[in-house]
Order: structure tokens, then sequence, then C-alpha cells
């Protein structure tokens, strides 16, 4: 806490699923009647939260954590996130912290829809119980792209 | 000889979007032509009610009635289809439908929309039952096969209902007594006129 990581970072982001992918969804992403239904990754954000950063509807912006990690996604802006908690899906990958990943596909291979992985922006720590790797949540910064 | 209805119950509909899925694939529709989709209403609110739409198959049907080209026809089972053979592609149905059903593949130069693409029930268009022709032209007749559409069938909660609209308009009704709200069709009436079976009694509240 010395860091004061929670002032640069003042928004929880919690992690979810979607109806239309499963797991990493580099599989479900590859259907186009499925791909057609969610093109782009997004992070749910309070209206609240999206009026103090002057984000809108629909704009991108870059979702920043601790681990240094920026990802551009989509906003949306709903009062389903409280005001302190953002929301993002994990079913995305193939863009990383803003670039497009589809050179690195090998040809015919890359998933219809691409977006940024969730994992790029959750970080090191662990349940020192358990010793389960924490991938669910990070805190995190939103800001206007 | 029955006559076809759609019902979407607002109550059930968890917006899964196996409806639209489930018609994408049945008929092999390009991206972008939506013959079906999910509509979601006070998103992220309590509250929150999704419906499924598609053409809806009205009784007074109003592409019907502005089609320059007469297109459009209505088979014995009340379905309404239409002869891409005949169609100009000129959009005027697209601005008559109240459920934004007709589609168009493409925006080309001169606005150039292609013939327009609708949802079929499952019921092919004029060629021959269950012709190639047929299939690529309006997908796949499943009527014909002695299947309700797709979606319907697919419909995990069975939110929507397809099929004799007195039988689908029973179940519904049924649910709205055991439930004790929820009566609202969304588009009955617009579709089927609003005294038909489905809509509430009289001063009935939801």
């Amino acid at each position: 806490m010395a860091d004061k990581a929670y002032e640069k970072f003042p928004l929880i982001l919690s992690s979810g699923r979607l109806v239309e992918y499963e797991g990493g969804g580099e599989e479900t992403r590859s259907n186009p009647w499925l791909a057609e239904l969610q093109q782009e990754a997004f992070v749910e954000i309070n209206p609240k939260t999206a009026a103090d950063r002057g984000i809108r509807n629909g704009e991108r912006v870059w979702l920043s954590s601790p681990t240094g990690a920026r990802l551009n996604v989509q906003a949306l802006v709903t009062e389903r996130v409280a005001p302190d908690t953002v929301w993002m899906p994990f079913h995305f990958s193939g863009r990383w912290q803003g670039a497009d990943m589809l050179a690195y596909y090998p040809k015919g291979a890359a998933p219809v829809v691409r977006g940024e992985a969730v994992n790029t922006a959750t970080t090191y720590g662990y349940d020192s119980v358990t010793m389960m790797q924490e991938t669910k949540t990070t805190i995190c910064n939103v800001e206007r792209a | 000889m029955a006559r076809m209805k759609f019902i979407c119950d607002a109550e059930r509909c968890i917006e899964c979007n196996g409806c639209v899925t489930a018609c994408k694939n049945e008929h092999e529709v390009p991206w972008g032509v939506n013959r079906r989709r999910v509509v979601t209403l006070n998103d992220g609110v309590p509250g929150e009610k999704s419906i499924s739409v598609a053409c809806m198959h009205c009784s007074d049907a109003p592409c019907m009635a502005v089609c320059p080209v007469n297109c459009f026809y209505r088979t014995d089972e009340g379905v309404v289809l239409h002869d891409k053979d005949v169609c100009i592609g000129c959009g005027y149905c697209s601005y008559a439908c109240p459920f934004g059903a007709p589609q168009f593949p493409s925006q080309g130069t001169f606005g150039v929309r292609g013939k327009m693409d609708k949802c079929t029930f499952c019921a092919g268009g004029p060629e021959a039952n269950g012709s190639q022709a047929e299939f690529e032209k309006y997908g796949r007749n499943r009527l014909a096969e002695g299947k309700l559409p797709a979606c319907a069938e697919m419909c995990s909660t069975k939110a929507l209902l397809a099929g004799d609209g007195d039988v689908v308009a029973d179940i519904f009704r049924n649910r709205v007594v055991q439930r004790g709200k929820g009566a609202e069709v969304w588009g009955w009436g617009t579709a089927y006129g609003t005294q038909q079976g489905g809509q509430p009694p009289a001063g009935a509240k939801s």
C-alpha cells in the first residue's frame, strides 16, 4: 500500500462471461453466427464514473492496471455496474494493448472477432489460503482514448 | 387451416440470442442480414425486458400494401412470403414495416440494396418445397416438412412461441393466469389486431 496504487487505480475491474462466447473465446469468436452478435471487446462503466472521465457510450477507452497494461476497449455506459466498479468480458484475445495481432495468426486461423484479453490487465495476486491465482479481478483506471 | 403466428413472452426471454443463432444457422443467412433479432429495453436497470423480433406475418401486412411490384403473397397458413424474382429492392416495405423485418444484403452505389430478405416463418418461397433453388433464396422450408420455425423450437425458455395462433395464444393465456402478471404481448396488437387471442381481457393489469 506504500505505493498508493489505489490512488492511481481507483476502480475495481471485475470480469465475467457473455452468453455468446465460451472460455477464452478463440473457438466461439471464429463462428460467424456468434461473432456477429458480439463484435467488440468492451468495458461496462457506470454513468457517473463515465461522466467524471468525459466518456460517452460507445467511445474507445484506455483501461490501465498496476501491471502497466493498457487495454484499448469500447465503453458500455450502464447502471449494471456500481460507480466504483467496471466490468469486462474475458472471452477476447487477438488484440494486445491497442494493436491487432492478426498478422501473428497462421493463415486462415484468425477468429472473426478479436479484442483485448482481460488477463493482460489482471495482476499477480493470489489467495494466501488456497494459493489460487487471482484472474477474476484487479484494480484499474479507465480514461478516454 | 391453422393461422401461423409468433408470440414473444417478455417475462421469459433471457436475451440468450438462441433464436437469432438458430435462424442464421438454419437458413445460412449472411453477416449483416438479421431476419430475427433480440431487442432489450431498459438494459442494465431494474425492470429490464427483452423481446425477440422478426417478421410477425401480419394479418393486414403493411409491406404487402406498399410493395409497388406486388411481390408479397400470403400462404393458406397466413404466412407472409415474397418472391425474390419479382422484388426490385426499392425498400418501401422496410419503411412500412412496424417491426423492422425487411433486410437488404447490400448498400451499394446509387442506393442499390439487392433483393429484400426477411423471416419466412421457415416456409421458404414460391419455388418447389424443399428444392435447392428455394433454399438458396429463402432458406429451409421447415413448414413443408411438418416442423415449426427453428427459432421457436430452439428457444430455451419457450419465451418465443410459433404455431397456430389459437394454440400459442392459449399457452400464453395460461401462463398469464398462472403467474398473474406479464399479460402484454409486444407486437400482437400491431400484427394481428387487438381483438384477437393472446390479448389481456379488458381492464386486466400486468
